[in-house]
Parts: C-alpha cells; sequence; structure tokens
C-alpha cells in the first residue's frame, strides 16, 4: 500500500473530513463550555461548514469522476449535490441558533449531530456502493431522529421523534430487503452493475416479466419504499405531517430540505445508470410517475385544509417530492423514440418550446431537471422555512389563523415569505419556475404526457393554499392581528438570512444561466 | 453432513419463527425468537460464514433477545388469544409472498443466480480485517459506522438524560 494513494484519495474527501472534524470539535467545544452556552458551539459549527463550503466550491470545478477508495464517485453531480447539503446545513444552523427554543443550556450537542448527519448525506450522494450508501443513509436517519426530538419538554417532539423512528426502522427494513435482493440478482455491490441488472431484467417481453424480473422487480419496489420513505413520496408519508409539526422547526427545516435533497441525489445515483443508449426499465418509470402523480396530488389536496403553517409546509413538502419523482420517472423511461407505443416526437416538444424560446434549452436529461429542481427547492423552502421561525419567535404563533395582519407588522420578512411561496407555486420571476419549466422538458418529450398535465393542475391547486397563507399575512387587517411581538426574537439576523435567499430566487429566476449551465454539465 | 446440518438449522429456523408468531404469551415468543436466530447462525456456519455466523450468536441471540425479554418485563402482561378470523389477514400477507417467492425458487431463480462451488470454507475473520483497513475495500464504511454509533450514542443520552428542573 502506498501513502501516496491513500494521501491522493484523502483530498478527494476532505469535504467529509472537515465537516466530521467540525461535529468533533463541536462535542469538545460544548465539553468546554459544561453544556453552558450553547451559542458558542454553534457558531463553532457554522464556521466549520463554512470553511467546507468554500472547499466544495473551490473543488467543483476540479472533479473529475475519478473513484476513490474503491466506492467514493468525485464527480461533479456527487459535488453539485454536496454543495446543496453544505449549503442548506449552514443556513439550517444558522437558523438553530437564532431559533428561540434553543436558546437554553444544555443543547450543545444538537449541532455536533446535525453535522453527522450532513456527513451521512454528502457519502449518500457521492457513493456508488450499495454498502456504503445503505450505512450513510442510516447516519442521517439516525441522527435525524434524536434531532427531530431534542425539544424535551415539549411532548409533540418527542412523539415525532418516535414516529420517526418506528416508521423509519421498518421502511430502513424493507429496503434492506430489497437491496439483500438486488445484491443476489446483479452479484455486485456496484450501483452500475445493479442498474443493468435492473435494465435487463425488468424488461417487458413478449410474455410479460419473466421470473426474475419479477423478483427484481420486487426487490426494486422494496428500495422504492426506502427511499420514498426518506424524501415523505405517497404512500410512505404519513409520518412526515405529524413529525414535520412536532420536531423543533430547524430541524423540520433540515428534513425538509436537506435530508430530502440528499435522499433525491442518491435516487438519481440509484436510478441514473438505468438508461442506456435510448433504452430505459418501463416498468419501473410507469410505477415511479405514479408514485409522483399521487404525492402531488395528496400533498397539494391535503395542504388545502392545514391550519398550521408547519403542517401546510410538510404537505406542500410532500408535493414537491411529486414533483421531483416525476422528473425521476422521465430519467428511467425509455426514450420516446425507443419505445414506439409512446406518441411523443420531437416536433410536439419544439412547438410548446418556441413560446418560451429563451428557455428551451433541449435535452435537458430527467436527472439534470431534478438537480435544478433540488437547488430550487433548496433556496425557496429554506426561505419559507426561515419566515416561519421569524414569525414564531417574534409573535409565538405557527398557525395560519395566528398569522393574520402580521404582514404589516413585519413587512420584510413576510414579503419575503410571499415570494418564497410565489416561487414554491412556480410563477415567473423565481426559481421555482424555472425549474418547473426544465422539470416539464424531459417529462414530455419521453411521452409521459398525462404527467406533465397533473403537474401543471397540481401547481394549479397549490396556488390556493400558499395564496390563503399570503393573504392572511397581508389582506387581514391589521388591527385584527392578535399577536403582539416579544423581544429578544432575533428578528433582524433571520430577516437578512431571509432576505438573501429571497435575492437568490429572484437572481436565479432572472439570471439562470450560470446555474442551468452547472446543472447540464452534469452527467445524469 | 451438509445436508443434514442445512435441514437441522432450516428446521430450527422455521419451528421458531413459527412459535414466535403463535405463541400466546410475548415471553414465549421471545424465547422462540432464541431458536430462530441460532438456527440462522447455523445456517451462516453451513455457508461458511463463520464471522456472520459468530456475530448472528453474539448480538442477536446475546444481545437484542435479552433486550426483547427486558422490554417485555417491564411492560404489562397479557396473553394474545388467537381467533380464526384474527389469524385470517396477517396470513393471507404472509401466504402471498411466499408463494411467490416459492414460485420464483422454482422457475426463476436458478437461471439468474448461479451456484459456485466455493470449495472448502476458509475462515472469513482475516479477509474481513483487512477489508476493513484497505484504502480499496471497505475502509470508509468502516469509519463512517464509527460516526454513525457516536452520533447514536451522543443523541441517545441526550434523550435519556433526565430533565433539569429550572
Amino acid at each position: 500500500m502506498n501513502l501516496q494513494d491513500y494521501l491522493h484519495d484523502l483530498s478527494r474527501i476532505w469535504p467529509e473530513i472537515l465537516l466530521s472534524v467540525t461535529a468533533l470539535l463541536a462535542l469538545v467545544c460544548d465539553l468546554l463550555q459544561r453544556g453552558k452556552d450553547p451559542r458558542v458551539t454553534g457558531w463553532v459549527t457554522a464556521i466549520g461548514v463554512l470553511f467546507t463550503l468554500g472547499w466544495i466550491c473551490r473543488d467543483v470545478g476540479l472533479a473529475d469522476g475519478s473513484l476513490v477508495f474503491g466506492m467514493i464517485v468525485h464527480d461533479r453531480f456527487a459535488m453539485f449535490f454536496k454543495l446543496l447539503i453544505c449549503a442548506g446545513t449552514l443556513v439550517v444552523t444558522l437558523l438553530s441558533l437564532f431559533f428561540r427554543g434553543f436558546q437554553r443550556d444544555g443543547i450543545g450537542e444538537y449541532y455536533s449531530i446535525l453535522a453527522i448527519a450532513a456527513v451521512g448525506a454528502m457519502f449518500m450522494v457521492s457513493t456508488n456502493n450499495l454498502l456504503l450508501l445503505f450505512l450513510a443513509l442510516e447516519t442521517l436517519s439516525i441522527s435525524s431522529y434524536a434531532l427531530a426530538g431534542f425539544l424535551k419538554r415539549d411532548a409533540r417532539s418527542s412523539e415525532a421523534a418516535l414516529k420517526y423512528l418506528v416508521f423509519g426502522v421498518l421502511a430502513s427494513g424493507a429496503m434492506l430487503y430489497g437491496f439483500s435482493l438486488l445484491y443476489g440478482y446483479a452479484g455486485s455491490l456496484d450501483l452500475r452493475e445493479i442498474a443493468a441488472a435492473i435494465r435487463t431484467h425488468l424488461h417487458v417481453g413478449e410474455h410479460g416479466l419473466s421470473p426474475a424480473g419479477i423478483g427484481c422487480g420486487i426487490a426494486v419496489v422494496l428500495c422504492l419504499a426506502g427511499f420514498g420513505y426518506k424524501v415523505a413520496a405517497f404512500p410512505f408519508h404519513f409520518w412526515s405531517p405529524d413529525v414535520y409539526e412536532g420536531a423543533p422547526t430547524p430541524v423540520t427545516t433540515f428534513l425538509a430540505v436537506v435530508s430530502k435533497i440528499a435522499s433525491v441525489g442518491m435516487i438519481l445515483r440509484f436510478f441514473g445508470g438505468i438508461p442506456h443508449d435510448g433504452e430505459g426499465a418501463a416498468p419501473l418509470a410507469a410505477v415511479i410517475a405514479a408514485l409522483a402523480a399521487c404525492s402531488m396530488t395528496f400533498g397539494n389536496l391535503g395542504a388545502l385544509m392545514q391550519q398550521n403553517a408547519k403542517r401546510l409546509l410538510a404537505y406542500s413538502s410532500i408535493a414537491h417530492s411529486g414533483y421531483l419523482l416525476a422528473g425521476v420517472a422521465a430519467l428511467v423511461a425509455p426514450s420516446a423514440a425507443a419505445g414506439l407505443a409512446h406518441g411523443a416526437t420531437a416536433g410536439e416538444a419544439h412547438g410548446a418550446a418556441t413560446g418560451l424560446a429563451h428557455l428551451a434549452v433541449g435535452g435537458i436529461t430527467g436527472g439534470q431537471a431534478v438537480a435544478f429542481y433540488a437547488a430550487a427547492y433548496l433556496l425557496m423552502n429554506l426561505g419559507a422555512f426561515g419566515v416561519v421561525i421569524y414569525l414564531s419567535n417574534r409573535f409565538g404563533t405557527e398557525s395560519i389563523d395566528g398569522f393574520a395582519g402580521l404582514g404589516w407588522k413585519a413587512p420584510v420578512a413576510c414579503g419575503t415569505l410571499v415570494l418564497f411561496l410565489l416561487s414554491l407555486t412556480g410563477i415567473p420571476p423565481t426559481v421555482g419556475f424555472v425549474g418547473k419549466w426544465y422539470l416539464l422538458q424531459p417529462i414530455w418529450s419521453k411521452g409521459m404526457h398525462w404527467l406533465a398535465v397533473v403537474l401543471v393542475l397540481n401547481s394549479v391547486i397549490s396556488l390556493f393554499y400558499y395564496f390563503r397563507l399570503a393573504r392572511s399575512l397581508f389582506l387581514v387587517d391589521a388591527s385584527k392581528a392578535l399577536a403582539s411581538p416579544r423581544k429578544h426574537a432575533f428578528g433582524t439576523e433571520l430577516t437578512v438570512v431571509a432576505v438573501t435567499l429571497a435575492v437568490g430566487v429572484v437572481w436565479f429566476g432572472i439570471k439562470f444561466e450560470w446555474l442551468s449551465d452547472l446543472v447540464l454539465s452534469l452527467r445524469v | 453432513m451438509e445436508s443434514f446440518s442445512f435441514w437441522f438449522f432450516g428446521g430450527c429456523t422455521l419451528i421458531g419463527s413459527l412459535l414466535v408468531a403463535l405463541c400466546p404469551k410475548l415471553v414465549h415468543s421471545a424465547f422462540s425468537l432464541v431458536l430462530a436466530l441460532i438456527g440462522v447462525a447455523g445456517l451462516y456456519w453451513g455457508l461458511g460464514a463463520d464471522f456472520l455466523g459468530g456475530v448472528q450468536l453474539l448480538v442477536y441471540v446475546g444481545g437484542i433477545t435479552i433486550l426483547f425479554i427486558y422490554g417485555i418485563m417491564l411492560t404489562p402482561k397479557g396473553a394474545t388469544k388467537w381467533s380464526l378470523g384474527s389469524l385470517l389477514f396477517p396470513g393471507v400477507i404472509a401466504v402471498v409472498p411466499l408463494c411467490v417467492m416459492l414460485h420464483l425458487a422454482w422457475k426463476g431463480l436458478e437461471s439468474v443466480i448461479k451456484p459456485v462451488d466455493a470449495g472448502v470454507p476458509q475462515p472469513t475473520v482475516d479477509a474481513i480485517g483487512r477489508g476493513f483497513l484497505n484504502r480499496e475495500e471497505y475502509l470508509i464504511p468502516f469509519e463512517l459506522a464509527s460516526l454513525v454509533l457516536l452520533a447514536a450514542l451522543v443523541g441517545s443520552v441526550y434523550l435519556a438524560r433526565r430533565k433539569k428542573e429550572s
């Protein structure tokens, strides 16, 4: 064994190492403080995450697709998702620092576990080995179970942690069973070979699926159960509203944003090897498309009658999982030219695109569209949760009725919230619109027209409840505002975070070329 | 000899699992679980996975079952009464995948999974130990496992720590 090889490989996983060191530093820092002032620990963590983020930004251009340690891919895709994860973790750390419920002694361990969760998330998106994939997923999951219960005095927080744990362990078990079957079918832990095995076996011949295809299908469905649980997609979404509502809001933000984006990255890695020379796995695409359509519809319909802002955002994030999975379905579907049964032609897609010619990039793959939407989702959802934290800090309420008239008491923060909601709906000139537009292209060109229609209809439905939230903030008379502002609410700090994210949402909604160029250079 | 050990330990596993599902008292179920898990350990040994079999014994038989029994001791007692109706639904859920799996085992799997002649089984502990510390093999999972354990430890200590009165 050569020391040079070791050092070379280590230099490719510096972000993970830095973040692990940050986690340990946070633990030691908390120890030195004797658990007194968790804010010091929080700032140490924030600085560590910031360093990691800087390192990743520096490294994005260097990614060469090499394989280090036999199972970690150092490519642009991994770096892009690590960038999102790290940026998300940084914002979550800041939100935790400014969260009123965390302003007491003895919660310093929180930051350490948060950093370890982020390390797990980073390995999830960068590995091509089934074993490390599972281990990384469990790193994220186990840390998240603990994080969800961090407000011990709040019974709802403990309930959230327990629910998350019980459902999560069940989903992990099902997924692991699927993994073991897939290992049997592929004879390898390498994700590319597994994807090749799925492509070969899940091929509908004249006599339908072969027995091996049925077995392989069962394995993939079991894996989908685990993945669907992590991204809170239908029908594995039952835990999410309760957990999102009960968990401390910064943790909810972490689960809804960082955890979900990491899982989407993992799904793309897992299924990314399936499309090959126009071939794909049609049955798998159909299953994922159905899951996507149901997630969107159930998420949006469920959100319509929510009273709690966190629950509303939970249902909205179920719907967004649906949008993301729709892109995954487009990724694994065989291309329309290969599958003659589908009637999609390039001309149709082109005709739809001419109206917005400047947005038509042509040839964006499902995976790239999902990556772009993940970036958009990061910005707008972090922002929305940030403002919810702001409102609950200052006015002590999370219910939509309680928000009545608050828009005029805190115009800047609430103004940005309206912007984030517009972006979540997908209205220009926000990044959410560009993201949805990119998602629709591969879905349409792969011949899944019905899915595109469902997606657009769902965006219209979502407008109702997002608008209800905005209406409560601004269109209800300010004199009816029930809540009175509290002191020491970190109003300024949180407003700065929200405004920064809002600038990002608008900036990437107008000048999205940089981001889309980056996304188009990803090989998924 | 090989087939005897397979049928013996396979039988242990099956009988143990059935008893787990059907025993009216939870304690009996927990003890039947010991039988089932020992059977699985035996199957591992038969396949030449000596380390896995040992871990199965130590962790599952020695650790998890003890935890189960502790859990049962600390919760209120009560015997489950079986009736035909209450067994019907779980029975259907169990039988359908079983049939699918049997069908696959008979028809499909041999075309996919080729039996390998592994020869005389070698001890695996040495290879596992080297694999954990080999750059090209399982170094990273080995290191990451330590982080998972750290997070689990810190998290569970935090959650289990007594609340301070304030």
